[in-house]
């Protein structure tokens, strides 16, 4: 259970529901070792590229699961090059269940970036082990539990590394067999087999931004008009929610003098606001409309 | 000192975009001119424009993306889209790719940037590394996109400087300096060598019948004729809503196609065009000046349309879209021509990110076309240089309309349902739509150019299963055109067609009532209808759905299709909500769950369609 932990190297264990004395067992065999929760990780604020392994969830029971949040901590955390060996549980099939299968574990690794994904090793539970950890997930179908090994790529995104000249000029190379299949002689594709977009956006991807980080001023209470309204109905809205400065007398008058100038340098009160620009000494008709104030 | 030819091939970067309403497209290309202050040069185009298959060679792609419609990709990337998500592509195809993403989006809109955010994993997928994080832009922002776009795009220019640094004694160009035009816009020498050129484009416009028979594009449009154009809605019914006839002899289409037109400005827009520009240092401006457009830079080809010499009245009334709201790269370039310090205050100030609320309160909210604002800025306008023209003013988009008519029943004839643009702000002027208002003003006998182009519905060929078609407003359009094509192959019977339509008033805009009445009566078609201003309270589509769920429940088990059509953003979320609540859930007895994956299923294998428009 050593996990090919070279000595010397900085380790991070996250752990999820497991016993102390187990988790002390395997962090008193490793050397530098940190230990989080699951739940503290994110707030345990460890540097970026602090470990060379991430151990995660290989601890019974296993009952962490890796989402994309989570991963993307761990890349940050791991150093280039370093290693993420992690335990989950899966299943066969995801009916009705909160777990997925393997392949979509291993689907998963891969969007994120993670690289060199090995083969998913098995985990052997004895009965008892099993059903334990099916009653802590809250699962009625037996799981597989898998460990995965795989790598954080050495290029880092953010790093600001100047290329060489001579990498600069290296023109890309795609393989013949990439090369192949990226034709396009085929463009009626209808035939074509495509995968399910629907499948490339997962939890978070479906939030919404948090609707006070749209706003810029709380207090003149700006509100968008309907932009799809096209019907002759946008009169209502406009009519109820114009944020004009509200002046107190009966009539409208100019402040400024520039009323001829275009609505560009005309102030709040001009009575000829909405109107193209004229000449000075112009004669305009305004509509009552116009010179009421809005209220 | 500029880096030498060497040093420029390996600075190349590639900008793809894929663009509705052109706002995409003007990010893009906002982005591409700025990429030349750090020496970077490029392409900019849409998605669909580009080679796909040369995606795999290169090292830097920037994508700009909107999201459309009920969360999809907008037309001009559909193709490229399409070809990313093959199954077959290996998964390190783009791993000598450094990219990244901008999507705009909308996040009142349950699909919040949908397109940009599974672009991003699928290049992410195909082993493509992101410079940076994905750009989501959102239109509800108070200070709109920019507010993500800005900051952004500054990131990006900070990573890719890290990246490819300039080579020694290089550096970056002001950018405050105004930046180039793309083409070369010149005089025409003579008006002798105009009427060469241009008469063999005459005679083609011309010659309505000859038209050839190869697909008809935007580049090559079928040239029809207006038969009748009517108004279908009652006189004193607040919208205008048109039928129009035209005479399509040459043109191939089936139900669910649609009608794609480009509008010209209005005359009266074209003559005030003419007679701002008239007050204007450069009396050579006129309507009949004829000018050529030459290409200065491969990464910016001309475009067909502006390939021969024309008249300045052929562009301001066919090319320039006069109607469209101004970007704030317009402002920037309005800066720069006008002679008055106060007009190039108020200009400067609407260019600087400090200055966008207050742009957008001017130009964006009230919805402020560029004619109206050259008004409003009379020296900027006086002053433009012609070859700035084309950096100013946008080409006109075509517009797509479903086809109303069915080849079978309507021979060589084509019918479009165009609901009238016309709405007001807090301007005086009411909001007119560019393609709708000209649709409703053309007489019987004028030719258009127009083309055909695939719709989204796949209508079933085979007359086993039931159709359930939602069509409220203009949506019913395409059903029009199905379910008359079924009548004429004696397809038809209310067992086997269900038409749910729904519109303000039966005596209002009840679009082809006689129709629908005469085809329930002979027993071809099951029709159900929701006037929502006739009584107290409304009744929608989304309600007959519900009172007719066991009805329709029986229907999906006996595996009918379901078709949507029709503009409001909230009704297609309403009939899905009452499809799942009603139906499934309630005359079904599934639980949500099972009712919503009930409803995706018949959306992922095509037995649910939807097909709307804002």
């Amino acid at each position: 259970m050593m996990f090919s932990i070279q000595s010397g190297q900085k380790v991070l264990v996250v752990w999820g529901a497991a016993p102390q004395k187990k988790l002390q067992q395997l962090t008193g065999s490793l050397g530098k070792v940190c230990v989080e929760n699951v739940d503290r990780l994110t707030m345990g604020s460890h540097p970026t590229s602090s470990f060379d392994v991430v151990l995660s969830g290989v601890i019974f029971p296993q009952s962490i699961s890796h989402t994309t949040e989570l991963l993307g901590e761990f890349l940050r955390l791991v150093k280039q090059g370093g290693r993420i060996i992690l335990q989950e549980a899966t299943v066969r099939n995801t009916n009705g269940t909160h777990l997925r299968t393997v392949e979509k574990l291993q689907s998963d690794l891969k969007i994120t970036g993670l690289i060199n994904i090995q083969e998913a090793k098995r985990v052997s539970l004895t009965d008892v082990e099993m059903q334990t950890l099916k009653d802590l997930l809250n699962i009625a179908i037996n799981v597989n539990v898998v460990e995965i090994q795989c790598q954080k790529p050495n290029f880092e995104v953010g790093s600001s590394s100047k290329l060489l000249f001579t990498e600069q000029k290296r023109q890309v190379k795609p393989s013949a067999n990439i090369a192949a299949v990226w034709k396009l002689d085929d463009t009626i594709d209808d035939d074509i087999e495509t995968i399910d977009e629907n499948n490339l956006l997962d939890e978070e991807d479906i939030k919404k931004p948090d609707p006070a980080s749209l706003r810029v001023c709380g207090t003149t209470g700006k509100r968008r008009a309907c932009k799809n309204c096209s019907c002759g109905l946008a009169e209502e809205l406009s009519a109820e929610g114009k944020a004009v400065a509200v002046q107190p007398t009966q009539t409208k008058t100019s402040a400024c003098g520039n009323c001829y100038l275009g609505d560009a340098f005309r102030c709040a009160s001009c009575p000829y606001l909405g109107m193209p620009a004229f000449k000075p000494g112009e004669k305009i008709q305004l509509s009552d409309q116009q010179l009421k104030a809005d209220v | 000192m500029r880096p030498s030819h060497m040093e420029m091939v390996n600075r190349k970067i590639t900008f793809l975009y894929g663009s509705q309403t052109g706002t995409a497209q003007d990010v893009a290309e906002r982005i591409w001119r700025e990429a030349r202050i750090f020496h970077f040069h490029g392409p900019v185009r849409t998605m669909d424009d580009y080679p796909v298959s040369q995606l795999i060679y290169e090292m830097v792609v920037i994508f700009i993306c909107s999201t459309t419609g009920q969360g999809e990709e907008p037309d001009n990337m559909k193709h490229f889209w399409r070809f990313l998500l093959r199954k077959n592509l290996p998964a390190d195809s783009l791993q000598g790719l450094r990219y990244a993403v901008l999507g705009l989006g909308d996040s009142s809109y349950a699909k919040f940037n949908y397109v940009a955010k599974k672009l991003h994993r699928r290049l992410l997928q195909l082993g493509g590394q992101p410079l940076l994080h994905i750009g989501l832009a959102d239109d509800q922002h108070d200070l709109g996109a920019n507010a993500v776009i800005d900051p952004w795009i500054n990131d990006l220019w900070r990573k890719l400087s890290d990246l490819y640094p300039l080579p020694d004694g290089v550096v970056p160009l002001n950018k405050d300096i105004l930046c180039p035009p793309r083409w070369i816009v010149s005089l025409s020498e003579t008006a002798e060598t105009y009427r060469q050129s241009s008469s063999n484009i005459e005679l083609m416009e011309a010659k309505v019948g000859n038209n050839r028979e190869e697909e008809f594009s935007q580049n090559n449009p079928c040239y029809v004729s207006i038969i009748k154009n009517t108004r279908t809605t009652a006189p004193l019914h607040l919208q205008d809503v048109r039928l129009i006839h035209l005479s399509a002899p040459k043109l191939q289409y089936s139900p669910g196609d649609v009608l794609m037109v480009c509008p010209h400005n209005a005359s009266e827009k074209v003559d005030q065009f003419f007679s701002l520009l008239s007050c204007g240092s450069d009396g050579r401006l006129g309507p009949d000046t004829v000018i050529h457009v030459k290409e200065k830079d491969s990464d910016a080809p001309v475009p067909l349309a502006l390939k021969h010499p024309l008249t300045l009245r052929r562009c301001a009334e066919q090319y320039w879209d006069l109607n469209a709201v101004p970007r704030r790269y317009f402002f920037h370039l309005l800066s720069n021509f006008t002679t008055s310090d106060l007009e190039k205050e108020k200009l400067t100030e609407f260019s600087t990110p400090e200055g966008q609320e207050e742009l957008y309160n001017y130009s964006n909210r009230p919805r402020r076309t560029v004619l109206e604002v050259l008004q409003d800025f009379p020296q900027a306008t006086a002053n433009i240089p012609l070859e700035y023209m084309f950096e100013l003013f946008q080409p006109i988009r075509p517009r797509a309309f479903s086809v109303a008519s069915s080849p079978k029943a309507h021979n060589e004839e084509i019918h479009i349902l165009v609901a009238v643009v016309k709405y007001r702000t807090k301007l005086i002027a009411p909001r007119l739509g560019l393609c709708s208002n000209w649709l409703a003003g053309l007489t019987p006998g004028t030719n258009i150019p127009v083309w055909i182009r695939r719709g989204s519905f796949h209508f079933p060929l085979s007359e086993n299963n039931p159709v359930i078609m939602i069509g409220p407003g203009t949506g019913v359009a395409p059903f029009r055109s199905y379910i008359h094509e079924r009548v004429a192959l004696s397809q038809a019977s209310n067992k086997l067609l269900y038409l749910f339509f729904g519109c303000r008033n039966k005596n209002g805009d009840f679009h082809f009532s006689n129709e629908w009445l005469s085809l329930q009566e002979e027993k071809h078609l099951s029709l159900f209808c929701a006037f929502s201003r006739d009584q107290e309270y409304k009744i929608y589509v989304q309600h007959l759905i519900k009172e007719q769920a066991a009805l329709l429940w029986d229907l999906l088990s006996s595996k009918a299709w379901i078709f949507l059509a029709g503009s409001s953003s909230n009704m297609p979320a309403g009939v899905k909500e009452a499809f799942v609540k009603d139906v499934a859930c309630g005359a079904g007895k599934l639980s949500h769950d099972e009712a919503k994956q009930f409803m995706q299923n018949l959306e992922n294998t095509g037995y649910f369609q939807c097909e709307t428009w804002a």
